[in-house]
């Protein structure tokens, strides 16, 4: 599971995306110090819950929790909380409530790659405002988690701090601590109400991540003076993950990246720390061939909708190792591997349709089979997501076929990645 | 008065008319004029017609093993037929007698003696038998150096058994309809046609690969190869139509045109719906073709232009839905 898919189940209506894993989670933290009580006292006017309803169906579509950071009603929470308002405003209301009070919302700003939101909500006054943490905290340190766990109240659990996390695309916190879907938004503060961060994501098991405090602030230090139409945040969006796209992914299957040897041909792995890598080798039922796979994904994605995630990029090799077979069959066994489909998310409104393009190609070291199939992504204007797959001429006795998968890039860089994996395959030195 | 007998393989005579009679017909159906029992006779195997100079002849109808002399192993379609030569098919013999010697005994050595072995049996029914051999040769073919299956014999076993099935199932359904139409099966007959057929099949299936592999997206070529395909219904349809009886041509072209019509705007109808809105991505590469010898292998410039075609594709694709976009996310 990768973190896309856990952040839903955090921050979206838990009746929509149920996980029993999370049963695992209702773990009873230490009884708590009367710090914590005194914390819940203060910072619970801070905190709100955040709803969103379909309008046609008038029916929740997404709870999670968010609180006030800035001067002027001005809550924050995560994107995925309240992305429906974004991608499809005229079917969706927000709202928010604390204690007594609520008040419509409007989103005013989005940081799409941290998964952070800055909402309008002109009525509103909160009695308290959360300010970012000063101190740098060490492993260890004591932090407090507030917000809507399942929509039954406000709580408040306590955790500890853990660092950074490695192998990831965007910064997080881990925090050891048990977040429930429906504290997504909700702060994670220290015992004194210094804001560390923002409940984003959970694997379960008290496992647990927070969006570094910093990017609220980035966030709040570039606010616009006016309401945004939604279409302006889309393209807001739009470039901030183009830009992490560049910033993140340009440097990967460069001439001297990492490569592993797959029968007579050395292919990319684990191209940098963001990505993670496993492989398996297996005779498939009736076949007359052993197959070695090789896969290697980011381990996580930025959330766009409920269906679409940006910044995957993920890459799979299969050999197809048929000494005995003879030419013509072990070609008709990669046909099948090859012409295998793929499914993808996504619906009509906010993608287009997959067009391929099919060639052989030369790099400087192999001639390949490709078919690049790509969509582009409607709402996102000028992100697209493609599929390469291609696979080396000439085998005789071992078949290599390889596929490529990137999503909510810009055209560019998937033009860039696709040329430089491609040259990235070398013959091993044995089959030379 | 002269008489036309059919006298059977023992010589026992089973059927006459009197040489006035004619035309007339000889066959195994029981609407015949002359009705034999012989399993090597047609249904409706021959006709007897009298010439304008008074002679008669005897022509086939639809008896695959044809006529001869007794005794001749040349085999004909039409043979005249007087009191000094008989016309024997399969194991009969048609004869003219005077009142004389009508109810004579045919003598033993004019019949034809019922070939034995193997050999015979395949020889008896050439065209089957020949259909039988092209259609298990290909799948055993198929099926043995193709088939990325553990058991290469076992492949090619089963890939023939399989092609041979389809193909009995296919000529026994049209035999069967002649049989309850016409009175008569014409096994042999529909066996050439759908072997013609399945191999006209395979051929177009093949055309279909290279054409993606080595056109792909040539929409003109494309919709041409779905006509052959339609057309090679359309001449399965009439064939088989023709054997079961050769009237009606006209009715037959009319239903078979018809149905390749149909076939056509079927297929394309198709491939028109496969090409909506989708989120799967569908791969379709021919690689048993030896590519790289056919096809030039782009180089680093060629393949970023092919993708830049690609982008300028999907942007169009994009901007058609926009404003429907626009119209459903707008703002009160």
């Amino acid at each position: 599971m990768n973190l896309c898919t856990r952040i839903v189940a955090t921050g979206a209506l838990f009746a929509l995306s149920p996980q029993t894993a999370y049963s695992q989670n209702a773990v009873v933290a230490a009884p708590p110090a009367s710090d914590v009580a005194e914390a819940f006292r203060k910072l619970a006017p801070a905190v709100v819950r955040i709803e969103v309803r379909e309008t046609g169906a008038v029916a929740l579509s997404s709870v999670g929790s968010g609180f006030f950071a800035a001067p002027s009603g001005r809550i924050i929470t995560n994107f995925h909380v309240i992305s429906s308002l974004v991608n499809e405003p005229a079917r969706h209301r927000g709202r928010a409530t604390w204690g007594k009070d609520t008040v419509d919302i409007q989103v005013l700003a989005v940081d799409v790659v941290h998964d952070l939101a800055v909402l309008e909500a002109p009525d509103a006054h909160g009695e308290a405002m959360l300010t970012p943490v000063t101190a740098s905290l060490s492993k260890g340190d004591r932090v407090l988690a507030l917000g809507h766990p399942r929509d039954l109240g406000l709580s408040i659990v306590e955790g500890t701090y853990n660092g950074q996390v490695e192998h990831v695309l965007t910064p997080r916190l881990h925090f050891t601590g048990p977040l429930n879907p429906g504290m997504s938004g909700g702060p994670a503060v220290t015992p004194g109400g210094a804001l560390v961060g923002v409940n984003v994501a959970t694997m379960g098991e008290e496992l647990a991540f927070l969006v570094p405090a910093e990017f609220v602030t980035r966030l709040l230090s570039r606010l616009p003076s006016t309401l945004p139409e939604p279409e302006a945040l889309r393209n807001d969006m739009a470039a901030q993950i183009g830009t992490l796209g560049v910033d993140a992914l340009e440097s990967l299957f460069e001439a001297d990246a990492p490569t592993v040897q797959l029968g007579p041909y050395r292919a990319p792995t684990e191209p940098s720390a963001a990505f993670q890598c496993w492989g398996d080798a297996r005779e498939p039922k009736d076949a007359s061939y052993r197959l070695v796979i090789h896969r290697c994904s980011t381990d996580e994605s930025v959330y766009l909708s409920e269906n679409l995630s940006a910044g995957l990029v993920h890459f799979s090799h299969q050999l197809l190792d048929g000494e005995s077979m003879g030419r013509m069959r072990l070609l008709t066994a990669s046909e099948q591997v090859f012409n295998d489909k793929l499914e993808f998310d996504g619906t009509p409104r906010e993608t287009t349709s997959f067009r391929c393009t099919t060639s052989n190609v030369r790099t400087e070291k192999l001639a390949f089979r490709t078919e690049l199939c790509a969509r582009r992504l409607k709402t996102l204007y000028g992100l697209y997501e493609a599929v390469l797959r291609a696979t080396p001429l000439g085998a005789t006795t071992q078949s290599l076929v390889t596929t490529l998968t990137m999503s909510g890039m810009r055209f560019d860089l998937i033009q860039r990645m696709v040329t430089r994996y491609l040259a990235s395959f070398v013959p091993a030195p044995e089959a030379k | 008065m002269s008489w036309i007998e059919v006298v059977d393989r023992a010589g026992r005579v089973i059927a006459r008319r009197t040489a006035m009679g004619v035309p007339c017909t000889v066959g195994t159906a029981v609407d015949n004029t002359l009705v034999v029992e012989d399993p090597e006779v047609a249904p409706y195997h021959a006709r007897i017609d009298r010439e304008a100079d008074g002679s008669l002849t005897v022509t086939v109808l639809g008896g695959s093993s044809g006529l001869h002399r007794p005794g001749a192993p040349e085999r004909a379609m039409s043979l005249a037929l007087t009191r000094s030569a008989a016309v024997a098919m399969g194991g009969s013999v048609i004869r003219i007698v005077d009142d004389a010697t009508r109810d004579m005994p045919v003598a033993a050595a004019t019949i034809e003696p019922m070939p034995d072995g193997w050999r015979a049996f395949v020889a008896r029914r050439p065209v089957q038998w020949g259909s039988v051999a092209v259609l298990t040769v290909i799948g055993a073919g198929i099926g043995f150096f193709t088939l990325p299956g553990s058991e290469r014999a076992v492949n090619a076993l089963l890939w023939a058994v399989a092609l041979l099935l389809f193909e009995c199932a296919w000529v026994g359904a049209w035999a069967l309809t002649g049989r309850i139409r016409h009175g008569r099966a014409r096994f042999g007959q529909h066996f050439v046609v759908a072997t013609v057929i399945a191999l006209l099949g395979l051929l177009v299936g093949e055309m279909e690969s290279w054409q993606q592999f080595l056109v792909p997206g040539a929409t003109m070529i494309a919709v041409g190869l779905t006509g052959l395909t339609a057309l090679i219904w359309v001449v399965a349809l009439l064939g088989h139509m023709q054997v079961m009886n050769r009237a009606n041509w006209h009715k037959h072209v009319r239903i078979a045109a018809s149905f390749g019509i149909a076939v056509f705007i079927l297929i394309l109808a198709a491939r028109e719906y496969r090409g909506q809105w989708s989120s799967d991505v569908e791969f379709s590469s021919v690689l048993k073709a030896w590519p790289e010898r056919l096809v030039p292998a782009k180089n680093q410039e060629q393949f970023t232009a092919s993708l830049k075609a690609l982008q300028d594709q999907l942007d169009h694709d994009g901007e058609v839905a926009a404003d429907a976009i626009e119209d459903d996310t707008s703002t009160d």
